[in-house]
């Protein structure tokens, strides 16, 4: 007959203990705990120290300037009413240029300054954003919704228009580092002179190579970083990719904050050729 | 209830817990050495992972070889026993000329930024014995630093020396003499020659030369000297041929006519490379193996060593295949000048290009 053990009351363990035994927690669990609690600590404080410095050494730059751009700018009624409509309202769904680049064509952060920007750069850069060969889904929306002509009109516009240099380094790049690489280049890692192609106080060259004076830093930056990433496509003989690739993310902050120190001085209104 | 046995209580507890702070302080303190001394990086190397050792600076590596170098020249004049000074080299093993913050004060200073001045803007510091629009800097890349780029650190050294095209034995100034007479065209100056020796002019690119090769030794030949001869292709060369190659990869710059082309202000951005604007038929830079060594070390800027040898060789022969300022030795026919500074060269001088002799010259008044 099959006979059930666990039922058998003379089977009875009597070592067998019906509290929860001690068992403390490891020593090196306790050790990396505090390790990982002191390195915590430590970067907070590190970042709080960062960024409490940062915001007082870029403050006096990051104030607002005293006068709106559009009364700075000159030539920002040199356009067919069609084009300043477009500047200005947009059309149907296609938003306005002026509501991200701001009404005289200044810019903002990520936003490029678009004012006194070598026109031919600028209709090619359109052209690019529709085909898609520049990687910018607001652009190519825009862009999509533009003729060539229009696209022509707006380059010009943009082009003629005079507007001082409204911004200063903003990146904490070390601008020491960022001139040499602008007016002497490093190469010994291949980097030649930014302004030894991008004209002498970087006022850019027609037709292909832009304007960089007093461009936003950050829009700078963030385009050495696409290329830097391989991902803007559309150098001209990738003369820009090869250049940053061998450039550093020091380097890089440097040349952008450098860059917008410069100042504007070119003459009013050059006749486009 | 056997737990009293084992359970620490409070104070226990918290001496455990001291003890585990601590264990847990030198973890902290030892991965942070580790980390901060690349171990991480290396030890993944060591494997070989690929990871980005941090990089340094190209310059700073030769500033600091440069600095080795100093150190070494007062240590060695203290004790003879001490190591001799090196050359000092970049990272990349080429000659480490010094960098402009080195410049000294003082008379010699000035000099030295004078010639800097005249070598990487020749028609604004030079203008009286300047008769076109180039400048040293655009043959000598990175104001006469860069390797392979006929340095001046490479050249200076080598003066006083014997040259094939005069025949002579050149001193320093003597050769200079040569690049304002043709890379220059200083018979279209204001001067209408090129400024003669001993002119202020001279001094201060012997002043700036002078300079650059502080710690170049003599008597030998150094890597990155002149420019790397390109070696003969099967084809040969073919301005036919260069013309595509000169669309696709110079014209950006240096625009379809050649040109070059100016800033707003009038000032040079990219030099010309043919018509009046640019170096004479007399220039060695209008033989077609010196263009294409140039081009296929320094072209498109930044780009060097990409063309292939035959691409470099067709587009120097399209660059020389136009015309240029005549060369200033032509006195009787442009047969006689060619048979006599020309004969053996590689270079269209004297000869039929597109239906026409070329090498008569082109000056500013023909062309406007």
């Amino acid at each position: 007959m099959k006979h059930n053990e666990h039922n058998d009351i003379t089977k009875v363990d009597h070592n067998f203990e019906p509290y929860e035994p001690y068992r403390p927690i490891p020593l090196l669990v306790i050790a990396v705990v505090c390790a990982l609690g002191v390195w915590g600590v430590l970067t907070y404080i590190g970042d709080l120290t960062a960024a409490e410095q940062f915001v007082a050494r870029t403050a006096p730059v990051a104030e607002a300037p005293a006068t709106p751009a559009v009364e700075l700018a000159e030539g920002l009624n040199n356009a067919s009413p069609e084009i300043l409509a477009l500047v200005h309202e947009g059309r149907d769904h296609v938003w306005s240029c002026a509501s991200c680049h701001g009404d005289a064509g200044e810019g903002n952060a990520t936003t490029p300054r678009l004012a006194g920007q070598v026109s031919d750069y600028l209709f090619k850069q359109l052209v690019d954003f529709r085909d898609g060969i520049r990687d910018n889904a607001h652009m190519a929306y825009v862009a999509r919704g533009l003729g060539e002509d229009e696209m022509r009109e707006l380059a010009d516009y943009y082009a003629q228009i005079r507007l001082p240099s409204l911004v200063g380094p903003r990146l904490d790049g070390n601008l020491e580092r960022g001139r040499q690489l602008a007016h002497e280049g490093d190469w010994k890692r291949n980097v030649p002179a930014c302004l030894q192609c991008h004209g002498a106080s970087g006022e850019g060259v027609q037709p292909s190579f832009p304007v960089l004076a007093g461009q936003q830093p950050e829009y700078t930056f963030a385009q050495l970083a696409l290329w830097h990433a391989d991902a803007r496509g559309n150098s001209p003989q990738q003369l820009m990719d090869k250049i940053v690739q061998a450039m550093t993310p020091e380097d890089m902050r440097a040349v952008s904050d450098y860059l917008s120190t410069l100042p504007l001085n070119r003459e009013p209104a050059p006749q486009v050729q | 209830m056997s737990t009293n046995s084992t359970n620490l209580g409070f104070r226990g507890a918290l001496r455990r817990f001291g003890k585990a702070a601590a264990l847990g302080l030198v973890l902290f303190g030892g991965s942070a050495v580790l980390f901060y001394s690349d171990g991480f990086q290396k030890m993944f190397a060591a494997v070989g992972a690929d990871v980005d050792l941090p990089e340094v600076a190209g310059i700073e590596v030769a500033q600091a070889n440069r600095e080795a170098m100093h150190a070494a020249r007062a240590a060695w004049l203290e004790d003879i026993n001490a190591p001799a000074p090196s050359i000092p080299i970049g990272p990349d093993g080429y000659f480490a000329p010094p960098s402009e913050d080195e410049i000294p004060d003082g008379p010699f200073g000035e000099s030295i930024r004078r010639g800097r001045d005249i070598f990487v803007n020749t028609p604004k510091y030079a203008p009286q014995y300047s008769g076109n629009s180039q400048s040293c800097v655009n043959c000598h890349l990175d104001a006469g630093r860069k390797e392979n780029s006929a340095p001046l650190w490479g050249a200076y050294t080598k003066y006083p020396m014997y040259r094939g095209k005069n025949k002579m034995v050149n001193t320093y100034q003597e050769r200079i003499k040569g690049c304002f007479t043709y890379s220059m065209n200083a018979q279209a100056s204001p001067a209408g020659g090129p400024p003669p020796l001993g002119d202020q002019v001279y001094l201060d690119l012997e002043a700036y030369a002078f300079w650059l090769a502080s710690g170049a030794p003599t008597g030998q030949v150094l890597p990155g000297a002149g420019y790397p001869k390109v070696p003969e292709t099967e084809l040969g060369y073919d301005y036919n041929r260069g013309e595509k190659v000169y669309a696709q990869n110079c014209a950006i710059c240096h625009g379809d006519d050649g040109q070059g082309r100016r800033e707003a202000d009038g000032s040079v951005r990219f030099p010309p490379l043919w018509g009046p604007e640019a170096y004479n038929w007399g220039a060695g830079m209008a033989r077609i193996n010196t263009a294409a060594s140039f081009i296929k070390y320094n072209m498109p800027l930044s780009q060097g060593q990409t063309l292939s040898d035959q691409d470099a060789w067709d587009v120097a022969a399209y660059i020389n295949s136009f015309e240029r300022p005549k060369d200033p030795r032509q006195t009787g026919s442009l047969e006689e000048a060619r048979q006599t500074f020309h004969k053996n060269e590689q270079s269209y001088y004297g000869k039929e290009v597109r239906g026409k002799i070329i090498g008569h010259g082109v000056s500013r008044e023909q062309a406007l």
